[in-house]
């Protein structure tokens, strides 16, 4: 598969105080790539790497194969980019702002503008600063692709949207990745993440700690277990638990992520008073990675 | 971005070109009935008891304030140029930082334009800003004054002309500046502190022959009324250096801003 957006080696420094460091993905075209991690993780230093806002320490980022710098400015062309705050010209009424942000492109982009304002109700006829967030949010959502962007930026893309705006939203992405527009989505949103991405990079304390395809959380086989036992501390040393959640006199919650018939001969050798099995959902997952 | 820029610009331009044209008008309409044989002998009175620092300072001790042409050339031209020099430290403080500060900067960078691009057209609406102002003064002003009895063309051409030079320094070091900075507001303080530091530089500097220095480095010195009056042809070497001053601040801008990041 040919790949869209390339991150070499990215590091970037504020001062003497971590950023992120040697950021390495290859999202491929046609993709809906997630981007998730806590707050101050790296997800916005990242986002503005690649936007070209800021200066990297080191590395490299390609776009359709051209190297993101204040030389190669033409390649915003392919590049749309929808912030996770919106900010625009006040004393402009909708319709302006979108003729001005079409202004600076070199192909028509009326056809696409006015199926966007369409599907998401968009009136063009307010001005920037009447509009609530939630309607900014939609003119975001049109500057970002109206221009038929071959990639696409999002940051925090659903804040502030209602959820039938959130479905519409949703669907459009879909067909945006349906024409093989490559998006990088970063949200906080894991159930988000989980419907709409292909694949998705967990960032924690500016490192990326794991690459996943979205299909591994259907087939997860990460359990979440409690356990009371007066022996619960041999059941513990034998099933090698090294993540244990919470522990309470006799009682013990933790995650299991090997062999489920191993763990049930182990546990069918001890004297269990109260046994819960669940399913990880995706909160959990990626809890468990942030942890 | 060139023509949304001049439009974000024109109310202030307005603003201003009017507000100092009416203040202008009323004085040029009140000033002539003030001056008679009466009032004449007073001022002249007034003029030999002020010391000749002070004197010197508002160019009183080489034009004479009977006529309102000799007003316009002293404390009239003084009024020009320090409103003149707010009015572009505002403005350069504010073209290109705004966008930061206001935060709209995400929008234009994130469209297939360059940084060199987002400078030059907003220097460029900063210039032609700051010539449209000096134009609209200057014709009003030559409507105002072209009836006086000692209206001289030349002079008043030069005099109305010469803060261009004023201005653009004033507009070109204050947007210099705002390329380290991250708020328009604290830029805007700094650039008119900077117009009011150099116009206290020159009243001061004029009043005594030891302290000549300060006045000779004084922004307000590269659009000396003085020099006009007394030589009537402008000082080229301030011209020249004015310029050079202009140049550095345009290729400092370039640099900064190429480099500079938006958090």
């Amino acid at each position: 598969m040919e790949s869209m957006i390339r991150i070499n080696n990215l590091t970037k420094f504020y001062g003497k105080s971590r950023g992120i460091k040697d950021i390495q993905l290859e999202i491929e075209k046609g993709t809906i790539y997630g981007f998730i991690g806590p707050n101050g993780a790296g997800k916005s230093t990242t986002i503005k790497c690649i936007m070209n806002f800021i200066n990297k320490s080191t590395g490299e980022i390609y776009v359709n194969n051209q190297i993101i710098d204040n030389k190669n400015y033409k390649l915003k062309e392919e590049i749309g980019y929808l912030p996770s705050e919106i900010h625009l010209y006040d004393n402009l009424t909708v319709k302006k702002m979108l003729d001005y942000s079409a202004s600076f492109y070199k192909k028509d982009c009326n056809q696409r503008k006015k199926d966007l304002i369409k599907k998401l109700e968009i009136d063009e006829n307010k001005r920037i600063d009447e509009l609530s967030l939630g309607n900014l949010k939609k003119v975001g959502i049109v500057l970002a692709l109206m221009h038929e962007p071959k990639v696409v930026i999002m940051d925090e893309a659903t804040s502030g949207l209602d959820p039938l705006m959130q479905e519409k939203f949703y669907e459009i992405l879909e067909e945006e990745k349906a024409k093989g527009t490559t998006i990088f989505f970063s949200s906080h949103i894991l159930s988000e993440v989980k419907r709409i991405c292909d694949k998705v990079a967990i960032i924690k304390d500016g490192q990326i700690i794991k690459i996943e395809d979205m299909d591994i959380f259907d087939k997860n086989e990460m359990l979440q277990v409690k356990i009371t036992s007066k022996e619960i501390n041999e059941i513990l040393r034998e099933l090698e638990i090294a993540n244990i959640k919470e522990m309470k006199n006799d009682e013990a919650k933790f995650i299991y992520n090997g062999e489920i018939n191993k763990f049930i001969k182990t546990i069918s050798k001890y004297s269990i008073s109260k046994l819960l099995i669940e399913e990880l959902d995706i909160e959990d997952i990626f809890m468990h990675y942030y942890e | 971005m060139f023509k949304r820029e001049f439009k974000i610009n024109f109310k202030s331009l307005m603003m201003w070109s009017i507000t100092l044209l009416a203040i202008y008008f009323l004085i040029f309409s009140i000033y002539p009935s003030l001056i008679n044989e009466e009032t004449k002998e007073s001022l002249k009175l007034m003029m030999e008891s002020m010391p000749q620092e002070i004197l010197a300072a508002f160019n009183m001790d080489i034009v004479g304030i009977e006529t309102v042409f000799g007003w316009f050339k002293t404390e009239g031209y003084v009024f020009l140029v320090l409103l003149g020099g707010i009015y572009s430290a505002i403005l350069g403080s504010t073209i290109l930082l705004k966008e930061e500060s206001e935060k709209t900067i995400e929008f234009l960078y994130a469209k297939p334009v360059s940084r060199s691009q987002i400078v030059t057209s907003k220097i460029l609406c900063g210039m032609l800003n700051i010539l449209i102002f000096t134009t609209i003064i200057t014709i009003g002003n030559w409507i105002g004054l072209h009836t006086s009895e000692d209206f001289d063309l030349k002079q008043f051409f030069m005099i109305s002309l010469i803060p261009i030079l004023l201005y653009n320094m004033i507009f070109f070091i204050c947007i210099f500046i705002s390329t380290f900075l991250k708020k328009t507001k604290k830029a805007m303080s700094l650039g008119i502190g900077i117009v009011f530091l150099s116009y206290f530089m020159q009243i001061i500097g004029g009043m005594g022959e030891s302290i000549e220095w300060i006045k000779k480095i004084s922004l307000f010195e590269f659009a000396s009324s003085r020099y006009i009056v007394l030589h009537n042809h402008i000082h080229m070497t301030y011209l020249w250096v004015g310029i050079g001053i202009i140049i550095a601040c345009i290729i400092g801008t370039y640099c900064r801003y190429e480099h500079k990041e938006f958090k």
